[in-house]
């Protein structure tokens, strides 16, 4: 819980220059919201990656 | 992440005028830098035949300019239309250009004043860092750091899976087949990733999720290879039969996936890049200043690749030991 409020802390950290004023180019001209898309199927993957295994090892410990 | 594109013409209205006529043409710059009063600012129009200076340049805003240019009635051509580059010029942003951007028409009676001039304009970078400025892509340029290396990692954990089983062949260590069953696994998802990204990548650039492209059906196919190496697996009940037959699968799967992604593409057209040819990275296709943000990217992701090929195959060896326990 706390790596994953650690981790979109980050984020905002990360994307605020995206939403700072004057950016609007980047958002009408420049579609900055496809490699946004991008990133974050990117990141939903990972992040289902690892509750599956999450899962996967909870089970395992259960029946240890 | 934060270098700006460069800066570049997005569009010029109106988009063609008759020859001999008088023309105010607006022409919106992306990330450009206008400023008043800026004496080496220079706003040509050029083709192979011709070049027309404007004869007078307002200001808009820093990324809106508005430029008059007479246009010649004697101008040296017999077509009835042609394409000029627009190429604008200034201290901070260098030499920047639209291809084909404006067209004069041919009318015969028109008269007009001659405005051609002789500037000489040579290619000059903008200052500092940035990314190359690219129509349609804008932006979006920067997926090359997240989709590409999808697809480097896919390919590099194929290849563990291959030499995987070429090993299991060999020594028949149980070891390898895991090694090899769950390097496919995690590929698979990168794969699944490339896929995703790419699609909505394709989607804004190209127009659609899914275009006729031989290395977009390469991709699915290599992919759909894969998945029936799973379900051969699945299949097989005893386990060294199935750890046998998977293994002489995945050796010609690999083949065949290298075939589909890298050889057919380049044997015919297609949108992506470097197809129809040689397609190694050389200066057109990939910028100095993304080369290096290119490369550690792949480098992160295959190293992202084969950590969750180790965890998976640890959680596998878990489970089995956990199994023959029981």
């Amino acid at each position: 819980m706390k790596n994953l409020l650690l981790t979109l802390l980050l984020m905002c950290v990360l994307f605020s220059p995206l939403f700072a004023t004057g950016t609007e180019n980047l958002w009408t001209t420049g579609k900055i919201h496809v490699v946004l898309g991008v990133l974050l199927t990117i990141l939903a993957g990972i992040l289902v990656f690892l509750f599956v295994l999450e899962r996967k090892i909870s089970k395992l410990e259960k029946t240890n | 992440m934060y270098l700006p594109l460069g800066p570049g013409i997005v569009r010029v209205t109106p988009a063609s005028v008759q020859r001999g006529a008088t023309i105010s043409i607006d022409i919106q710059g992306y990330n450009t830098h206008f400023k008043e009063d800026d004496p080496s600012l220079n706003v040509i129009l050029k083709n192979d035949n011709n070049l027309l200076c404007a004869s007078e340049i307002t200001i808009g805003s820093s990324s809106v300019i508005n430029a008059e240019y007479g246009i010649p009635p004697d101008l040296r051509t017999n077509n009835k239309k042609d394409y000029y580059n627009l190429i604008i010029y200034n201290e901070q942003d260098g030499t920047f250009f639209l291809r084909d951007a404006f067209a004069v028409e041919r009318a015969d009676t028109a008269k007009g004043i001659s405005m051609k001039c002789t500037t000489i304009l040579e290619m000059v970078s903008p200052e500092g860092k940035n990314f190359p400025y690219r129509e349609i892509l804008y932006e979006s340029i920067r997926n090359l750091f997240f989709h590409v290396p999808m697809w480097f990692t896919m390919i590099f954990l194929m290849l563990i899976a291959f030499i995987g089983s070429i090993l299991y062949l060999s020594n028949g260590k149980e070891e390898y087949d895991l090694i090899a069953s769950s390097a496919a696994g995690v590929g698979v998802f990168f794969g699944t990733l490339g896929i995703l990204t790419g699609m909505q990548w394709a989607n804004f650039t190209w127009g659609a999720p899914w275009v006729n492209d031989p290395k977009l059906n390469g991709a699915a196919l290599g992919m759909l290879v894969y998945l029936a190496y799973f379900v051969l697996r699945g299949s097989l009940n005893d386990e060294t039969k199935r750890a046998r037959v998977s293994a002489v699968y995945s050796v010609f799967a690999f083949v065949i996936f290298i075939v589909f992604i890298f050889v057919i593409p380049r044997l015919t057209q297609s949108l992506h890049p470097g197809s129809g040819g040689n397609p190694g990275f050389n200066t057109y296709d990939l910028d100095s200043v993304m080369r290096p943000v290119f490369y550690s990217a792949v480098a992160g992701f295959i190293i992202l690749g084969c950590w969750m090929l180790s965890l998976t195959v640890r959680y596998r060896q878990l489970f089995k030991i956990q199994s023959e326990k029981n």
